[in-house]
């Protein structure tokens, strides 16, 4: 299966192989203890999509009623996209999991465009609890991992408040613990 | 109030709610001092031209109470939000790193460990100034939204607290400072900040030179340049434009071209006189036509490195080295970065040895200019061939001993090279296509810069396989730093 099941010899100077490692795979569990986000999260992106969605489909159909009848394949449109996204939530946010090993944090999700990023606590600059105030009624928040790199960080969204503000206080200390030069 | 949900285990010894400290209660104003001012500004100007002008045209139309009860109700409103703001943010100097906790409605914790600041500045904005109120401005190293502001509190007060600072954030790390170069921040004693601008004629170079790019060179590298191409082609039919008088197509040609050609003057203003020196544990680069600049990078904060080769470099053999450097702001320009602006194949190894020792020749010369599986070199399998019909053989990574050497481009050849103990995550990315090919996208994410070292389109076992023994490799040279 593996293109290069035994990578050849180096010419030059190779570091002592690798046989152990976590086991990260996109699409299999491979062992890790892989934990999902809370189910509220759907609930949660449901609600904050229908919400974006009201006004322009109740405005469409004002539209149709009062102006002009052709508004209505802009309300026919615009819940067709409605129920994409609905369906599109309905399927990410069981594919959003993350695991907490020994030295890093490691955060998967996406189902189309799959991503796993892997962020080692000794390379935390800072961590962000974030709650917006539609997140706070469903007693969520997301733990946004933050290194040197903008680019590089990760997100756990839809984490139960009392697990985000525990996890921020155990990656701040893991971070502390095993934080090393830039 | 704003207690947030501190249920938390907190490492032991720190009391959560302990040390937190307020803002100077004007801080809400200062901060949304524009709309504060606006409001008192108008009703202000209203009563004096009032006053002044007897109130011939009065704007309220005789409901002069509704209008001042309005204005109060504003300010009140303004007052109010201002007090909840002050309320609710607070700061402490935690025993290892400095904690902000912000918002109402969007409440935020950040937190910056000490360690991690690289300078510490004092910031006054007008309004502050005439409250004699200043801010702290902490800036931890690189990242997103690296800048963590303390704003507004006394001066005596912000001047404690940035002494306290610089004091927990002093790191023996940074004795590596050379004598004479001062820091462009100024602030931090060893301040971290990776690389030193400086003005003027500079500190005189010592150590020895490593190399010295001839002018002409750089003058001929920038006629093989792709875009020079479009200059050649469009600097004659602007010509003829403007014989034959065809209005429109100046137009849009002549920002083009002066764009383009600008940008290549500039660059060759920029790295006339280039000159890279190697002195102890730094390298000391020199440039500039008109101004010189003197720049020093401290080895060990290059972050990941680069050479490229542009396609019509081929011909003469040329490559470029750029780096990452931890700390080095966007605002110097592109330059710090800059080790080699073009110089030929053994010049840019020269300089990649200095960067990163300990790379067999062999395997630098497989990484610049081979392909395939030799030379230890994990590949992109051949089915990914539809989507990427001309680098997919050059695709791939190898691994040394301190680091993972990243090759791309056919047309434009790439090689990067991140050490081990540098790469701060790790990320796997499939997309729709790729999944259904069967590979893979990993990025050893590095420190902001040009350097972006990703490989491209493995095989998925191998993707992970790189991942999961990166995740080790660069745990272990972690520790060593």
């Amino acid at each position: 299966m593996s293109e290069n099941p035994v990578p050849p010899p180096l010419s030059g100077q190779v570091g002592p192989p690798v046989t152990e490692g976590p086991d990260v795979r996109l699409d299999e569990d491979g062992g890790l203890p892989w934990r999902p986000v809370s189910p509220r999260l759907a609930a949660l992106r449901t609600v904050a999509v229908s919400l974006w969605f009201a006004l322009p489909v109740v405005a469409a159909a004002a539209l149709a009623v009062l102006v002009w009848s052709w508004f209505w394949v802009a309300v026919v449109v615009l819940v067709l996209l409605l129920g994409w996204l609905l369906w599109v939530v309905r399927r990410q946010v069981p594919a959003i999991s993350w695991a907490e090993l020994d030295e890093e944090l490691v955060i998967r999700r996406g189902l189309a465009f799959r991503s796993l990023v892997s962020v080692p606590y000794g390379r935390l600059q800072y961590v962000d609890v974030q709650s917006g105030p539609l997140a706070r009624r469903f007693g969520l928040a997301e733990v946004e991992l933050h290194t040197a790199s903008p680019s590089s960080g990760g997100a756990i969204p839809g984490l139960p408040l009392a697990e985000a503000e525990a996890l921020r206080t155990r990656l701040a200390a893991r971070g502390e613990s095993q934080r090393a030069g830039l | 109030m704003s207690e947030g949900p501190d249920a938390a285990p907190d490492p032991p010894g720190v009391d959560p709610d302990e040390g937190w400290q307020h803002f100077h209660p004007l801080s809400p104003l200062l901060r949304g001092g524009v709309a504060f001012v606006a409001v008192v500004g108008y009703v202000g100007s209203q009563q004096l031209d009032r006053i002044v002008g007897g109130g011939a045209d009065d704007p309220t139309e005789g409901h002069r109470l509704l209008a001042v009860g309005i204005v109060a109700l504003v300010l009140l409103a303004i007052i109010a939000g201002s007090w909840v703001t002050w309320r609710v943010s607070r700061f402490r100097l935690g025993p290892a790193m400095l904690e902000l906790r912000t918002g109402v409605l969007f409440r935020q914790h950040r937190q910056v460990h000490f360690d991690r600041i690289q300078a510490v500045d004092l910031g006054r904005p007008v309004l502050a100034r005439l409250t004699g109120l200043s801010e702290v401005v902490v800036q931890s190293a690189g990242g997103r939204d690296s800048t963590l502001r303390l704003s507004f509190l006394t001066d005596a007060r912000a001047r404690e607290v940035r002494e306290q600072l610089m004091a927990l954030a002093g790191r023996t790390d940074e004795a590596t400072w050379a004598p004479g170069v001062p820091s462009s921040h100024g602030s931090v004693p060893g301040d971290p900040a990776a690389t030193s601008v400086t003005a003027g004629p500079g500190p005189v170079p010592t150590g020895h030179e490593v190399l010295r790019v001839p002018n002409a060179r750089l003058v001929q590298s920038t006629l093989y340049h792709g875009s020079f191409g479009f200059l050649v082609l469009a600097v004659p039919v602007l010509v003829g434009g403007l014989l034959l008088g065809v209005g429109e197509l100046v137009g849009w040609l002549v920002p083009m071209v002066l764009g383009i050609g600008g940008r290549h003057l500039g660059s060759l203003v920029r790295n006339a006189n280039f000159t890279l020196h190697h002195q102890g544990d730094r390298l000391l680069v020199r440039h500039g036509l008109t101004d010189l600049r003197s720049t020093s990078v401290p080895l060990h904060r290059i972050q990941a490195a680069e050479l490229v080769q542009p396609v019509l470099w081929r011909f003469p053999g040329w490559w470029q080295v750029r780096v990452n450097v931890a700390g080095a702001g966007s605002e110097d320009g592109p330059t710090e970065s800059l080790l080699l602006p073009v110089g030929t194949r053994e010049e840019a190894l020269a300089v990649l040895g200095l960067v990163r020792p300990g790379i067999p020749a062999p395997l630098a010369v497989a990484a610049l200019e081979g392909e395939g599986p030799d030379h230890g070199f994990t590949v992109a399998p051949s089915r990914v061939r539809p989507v990427d019909p001309l680098s997919w053989r050059r695709r791939g990574y190898a691994v040394t001993q301190d680091c993972v050497l990243v090759r791309a481009g056919a047309l434009r050849r790439r090689l990067q090279v991140v050490p081990h103990a540098r790469v701060q995550s790790l990320t796997l990315d499939q997309g729709p296509l790729q999944r259904r090919l069967g590979v893979a996208t990993v990025d050893l994410v590095s420190t902001p810069g040009p350097v972006r070292a990703r490989v491209h389109h493995l095989g998925t076992p191998d993707a992970q396989r790189l991942v999961r023994e990166q995740i080790v490799r660069s745990g272990r040279a972690r520790q060593r730093v």
